[in-house]
């Protein structure tokens, strides 16, 4: 039993510093891909996470970003400015989807 | 007799940083405030300035003006050092002119181009129903293009001479192409930038006649980061423009006729004539960020690259000295290269100022009217 706790406090650290390691991928493919175009709360080139977070959805987000040009005109858009980002991996997907929610309001 | 030529030199760089009245003004992006560099150091940093993402600073006469990303115009005082007053235009503003007893701020939201007293009292609101950008003055003009509507607006002001001005539409051209994005202007021509468009829309002002250029773009890359235009890249001959979505910056003639297209190491933001106009410095966005190539405008080619160990967001030529200042955003410095020497490989780093997050990079001249 000991043995586990301190296995356990052992991988606490390795455990928190992946969960930030995630945090800090959000924002990081953020400035990587988007912040060229897009403000966290104000409306730039692109609207705003702020409102991005507070209208959408998981799914409509990431199907967004994957290939605007076929989703743009359902999601209500006139036009689409925006490039394809069809290379981005499942979690870094995910990722910048938990960064975009940190916008949102709180109700 | 190196030992002399080695005084004589330090001598004359010595003398030309006393005589430099040259204030600079950097954004720092995420803090909020406008640090000051003077004399070569960095000497102040004026705070309380709201959303700094994208923010804008420009003098006339002896004052300074700053527009937010949240829309905020603020009135500064560039001897002192000391913020005079802000007000509010919009909850994003993007662009801005200050004419003899005006500003004019272009806002992405609300849909307003608004115009306000040189105290920044709130003079007349016009509504466009669409973000508004490249917000330019000719003669009694106000032109702007309607990012949404795929529009220029050209408003003439029908109180000259008088303390207020008043703007009514004069001409409004449809179909310029598709996302105006941002524009220039050179003696009467106003050159605007089409994001979704392989063309730049062209406007004589004096006649009114708007046509288009077309671009050889060829297969157009992603774009991470909308490129500016401005009235650093018209030299006395030729036009340099960043194109979008390719590793490329076009020269054109006056006539915009066609002379080339310019291969560059990623995909030009900033395209910016040193006031010799012997050089085009050229930034980059994406994984080129810590990029800036240095174009010979005579012969058109690369002269150097330049790898920095962070993104660079802004350069800024001085008008003073032999200077070209880098903001190294992701390093938190903004640098000062010497560039004294005729050929670009030898210029040399002189100085280097801690600023965090540092972005858009402004002069003040102390002697200017």
């Amino acid at each position: 039993m000991k043995n586990k706790i301190f296995l356990y406090l052992l991988l606490l650290p390795l455990i928190l510093s992946t969960l930030h390691a995630k945090k800090q991928n959000g924002e990081q493919l953020f400035k990587e891909y988007c912040w060229g175009c897009h403000h966290q709360t104000a409306q730039a080139f692109g609207p705003s996470f702020r409102s991005i977070a507070n209208k959408r959805n998981r799914g409509e987000i990431i199907a967004q970003i994957a290939d605007p040009n076929a989703t743009y005109k359902s999601l209500g858009y006139k036009i689409n400015s925006m490039p394809a980002f069809d290379d981005l991996s499942s979690d870094e997907l995910q990722a910048l989807t938990d960064y975009i929610y940190k916008f949102k309001d709180k109700k | 007799m190196k030992k002399i030529l080695f005084l004589a030199f330090t001598a004359l760089l010595l003398t030309a940083a006393l005589q430099a009245n040259e204030k600079i003004f950097v954004v720092e992006r995420e803090n909020s405030a406008l640090a000051v560099i003077n004399h070569n150091l960095k000497v102040n940093e004026i705070k309380n300035m709201h959303n700094f993402n994208h923010a804008v600073v420009k003098f006339r006469d002896n004052d300074g003006y700053v527009i937010t990303r949240d829309g905020y115009v603020i009135k500064f005082d560039p001897m002192s050092e000391k913020k005079l007053k802000e007000y509010r235009t919009s909850r994003s503003a993007i662009g801005f002119i200050i004419g003899k007893n005006f500003l004019a701020v272009a806002n992405y939201d609300n849909k307003t181009v608004e115009i306000l007293d040189r105290n920044l009292n709130p003079v007349q609101s016009i509504k466009t129903g669409s973000r508004n950008v490249g917000i330019k003055l000719y003669k009694n003009y106000l032109v702007f293009a309607c990012m949404d509507k795929n529009q220029l607006w050209v408003m003439k002001n029908t109180n000259v001479g008088k303390k207020i001005p008043h703007f009514s539409l004069y001409k409004k051209i449809k179909d310029i192409g598709k996302v105006p994005f941002d524009a220039m202007i050179n003696k009467n021509l106003y050159v605007v930038g089409l994001f979704n468009s392989p063309d730049i829309g062209v406007l004589n002002l004096d006649t009114m006649k708007y046509k288009k250029i077309p671009l050889a773009l060829g297969k157009k890359e992603r774009i991470l980061k909308v490129p500016h235009f401005g009235f650093w890249s018209i030299s006395k001959g030729k036009f340099f423009i960043p194109a979008v979505g390719n590793k490329k910056v076009f020269v054109f003639d006056h006539k915009f006729n066609f002379i080339k297209a310019i291969k560059t190491k990623g995909n030009p933001v900033f395209t910016s004539l040193s006031p010799n106009k012997k050089w085009l410095a050229v930034t980059f966005s994406g994984r080129d960020f810590p990029f800036v190539q240095i174009i010979n405008t005579k012969t058109l080619k690369i002269a150097r690259t330049f790898k920095f160990p962070g993104w660079i967001l802004h350069l800024r030529w001085s008008k003073q000295s032999k200077h070209l200042y880098f903001s190294v955003n992701t390093k938190n410095m903004v640098l000062a290269y010497n560039v004294s020497d005729k050929d670009p490989k030898k210029w040399w780093k002189h100085f280097e100022w801690p600023v965090p997050k540092p972005s858009g990079i402004f002069l003040f001249d102390y002697k200017q009217k």
